[in-house]
């Protein structure tokens, strides 16, 4: 046991390392903005009175050398300050995590939705190998990943929001109703189907891709072949043998895709006006919010990490063979 | 062998493919000006015409912009962001995968978190954060998307550093004095960059669609007509003039899926035994 506790340690090490390194992009980054980050903060809001900036330019430290205002970045974002966002006029870190619910919802069901096809468009593809079904499939991952997310979402909206009036295409509820409860969630599916449509596209067809080579892989273990010679049926092997094991690779995937996920979801927030983190990164883009933008960043790289450390514990603990040295 | 290799891309369908899809868009970024004299950025009649009306092809957009003419000087601006890009991420990633896999130790798990944190950042927040801080124009635009592509070629490159490393040819040249850069630069790099090329034609690919994402955001270079900034501009027409948006986002997945075909299609030639995978 102690093995894994020294895995654990050493993959929290490197991710608070990985961190660090992301917080001096952030401060390098800052630096290199025009002016300095009291102009960044206040000056694109209209500007200050000038005493008010140079007591602002003492408090951040900016009167010193860039070590000590390096320390004092570091020291804000360990007590999770982010900073102020000029644009909302509201502290970084409370504007994330109000925005943080909607974007977890969409991105969850994504992952779910696409899990799911992308898995059944494998399975049909590496057992029909070759067939009209696996070339179907083929073609449908080749296209998955050559359309923008953003085009596939304006087409979208163009049939069915738009000729068809089927669904909404703004937000995340009808803002006349005012339903409660299963109405209320019922309003929000609705209006997730669009958005989570286009988002999910694009990881079905990673999904399958990934499934399909993975399946193929596991084919011609030693333990699949057994099945076979004892003479279960085609569906048992393929459900019950050869899919639970190639589920691990796509769990790793998930893990490593969750920053790319994100960025996806800045731009159909943004389509969609769905009120979540993506939709802010896109309002603090316009407003040059640089402030906000950079909070964005930080946490959603935070996001990511915590995110690979579960996974990457999941993985050990789904399976045991992993070396935990 | 080069001449086998010729003549194995010519008869393979998928990279045939993609490679005329993409002579043709090459060729279209070249012939813009005179395909489509004057300045995209120019009103040509009047606008939200249909494509085919009053002689206008494709059409035009909200103001009455040639859609054919966008679609023409867009080539040159997804071509160059694309190759500048990819040729930016080779670059970093080569020269860092080479460093980390040769000299292994402390240099190279440095040089892992590095390649780590750049990976876990959401590409195209960073991307949208250096836009933001550098200005909006091609080069910014292309630094920025270098900066976030290189970590999976510094992954290829240092997995076959490592390998080299213990190759007797390297053994060699370590043994008989010669100098690591010499090294590097004549026995690492050469036989370290293989895996790279199929690794490229991905990159190209990534990188469009995320200059493509950028200028649909309004973080495009505003002196420059983009596939991006086109469909951006038709958002606003969705109702009336869909065929604005859809027009030049076809152009983006023929471009895109024409660089997916090369790619597999060379995959499938440079490594001959992955074929029955």
């Amino acid at each position: 046991m102690s093995g894994g506790l020294g895995y654990a340690l050493r993959r929290l090490w490197q991710g608070a390392l990985t961190m660090l390194l992301i917080v001096v992009f952030n401060f390098f980054l800052l630096r290199l903005a025009p002016g300095d980050i009291v102009d960044v903060m206040i000056g694109q809001a209209g500007g200050g009175s000038p005493e008010a900036m140079a007591a602002m330019r003492q408090q951040f430290g900016l009167d010193q050398g860039a070590l000590v205002q390096f320390l004092r970045y570091i020291g804000n974002l360990l007590q999770f300050d982010l900073g102020y966002s000029f644009s909302n006029s509201a502290p970084v870190t409370e504007l994330i995590l109000g925005r943080l619910p909607a974007s977890a919802l969409l991105m969850v069901t994504t992952l779910v939705v696409a899990g799911l096809a992308g898995t059944l468009l494998g399975t049909l593809g590496a057992v029909w190998r070759g067939r009209l079904v696996d070339r179907i499939a083929s073609a449908f991952s080749m296209i998955g990943f050559a359309v923008p997310v953003f085009w596939l979402a304006l087409m979208l909206v163009v049939v069915f929001a738009v000729q068809l009036r089927w669904l909404p295409a703004n937000g995340m509820v009808n803002l006349l109703s005012e339903a409660t409860g299963w109405r209320r969630a019922l309003d929000i599916a609705r209006h997730m189907i669009l958005p989570v449509t286009s988002l999910a596209f694009y990881y079905t067809a990673i999904y399958a891709r990934l499934s399909r080579a993975a399946l193929l892989d596991v084919a011609k273990a030693d333990y699949v072949r057994t099945a076979r010679s004892k003479g279960l049926g085609a569906t048992r092997i393929v459900l019950r043998h050869q899919l639970r094991n190639a589920l691990l690779p796509l769990v790793t995937m998930t893990g490593l895709q969750l920053g790319a996920l994100f960025s996806g979801s800045v731009v159909i927030e943004s389509i969609f006006a769905w009120p979540g983190l993506g939709r802010l990164a896109f309002d603090a883009v316009f407003a040059r919010d640089l402030t906000l933008l950079l909070g964005i960043l930080f946490f959603s790289s935070l996001l990511v990490v915590v995110m690979n450390l579960l996974t990457d514990f999941l993985y050990a603990f789904l399976d045991p063979r992993i070396e935990l040295a | 062998m080069r001449d086998g290799f010729l003549h194995r891309f010519l008869r393979h369908p998928a990279a045939l493919a993609g490679a005329s899809i993409l002579g043709l868009i090459a060729l279209a970024a070249l012939l813009a000006g005179v395909l489509a004299p004057g300045s995209p950025q120019a009103i040509a009649g009047s606008p939200f015409l249909w494509p085919g009306e009053e002689g206008h092809w494709l059409g035009t957009d909200v103001l009455g912009r040639d859609i054919l003419a966008g679609l023409l000087f867009g080539a040159r601006v997804s071509l160059l962001v694309g190759l500048g890009a990819a040729g930016l991420s080779i670059l970093l990633g080569v020269v860092t995968g080479t460093v980390a896999g040769y000299y292994r130790g402390r240099v190279d798990d440095a040089l892992m978190r590095l390649t780590e944190a750049v990976q876990t950042m959401p590409s195209l927040v960073f991307t949208i954060v250096v836009v933001v801080v550098a200005g909006p124009s091609l080069p910014s635009i292309v630094l920025a998307i270098g900066l976030t592509g290189w970590p999976q070629v510094a992954r290829l490159v240092r997995a076959e550093a490592l390998r080299l490393r213990q190759a007797e040819f390297v053994q060699a040249a370590i043994a008989s004095g010669l100098g690591d850069a010499a090294i590097l630069a004549r026995h690492v790099v050469p036989n370290a960059i293989s895996p790279v090329v199929v690794a490229a034609s991905i990159l190209v690919a990534h990188a469009i669609l995320t200059e493509a994402s950028l200028a649909f955001l309004g973080l495009g270079d505003p002196n420059a007509v983009s596939w991006g900034s086109m469909i951006g501009t038709a958002r606003e027409a969705l109702r009336s003039g869909w065929y604005m948006a859809a027009i030049p986002g076809l152009a983006i997945c023929v471009a895109v899926l024409g660089i997916s075909l090369l790619g597999s299609g060379l995959n499938d030639l440079l490594n001959p035994r992955l074929r029955d995978g």
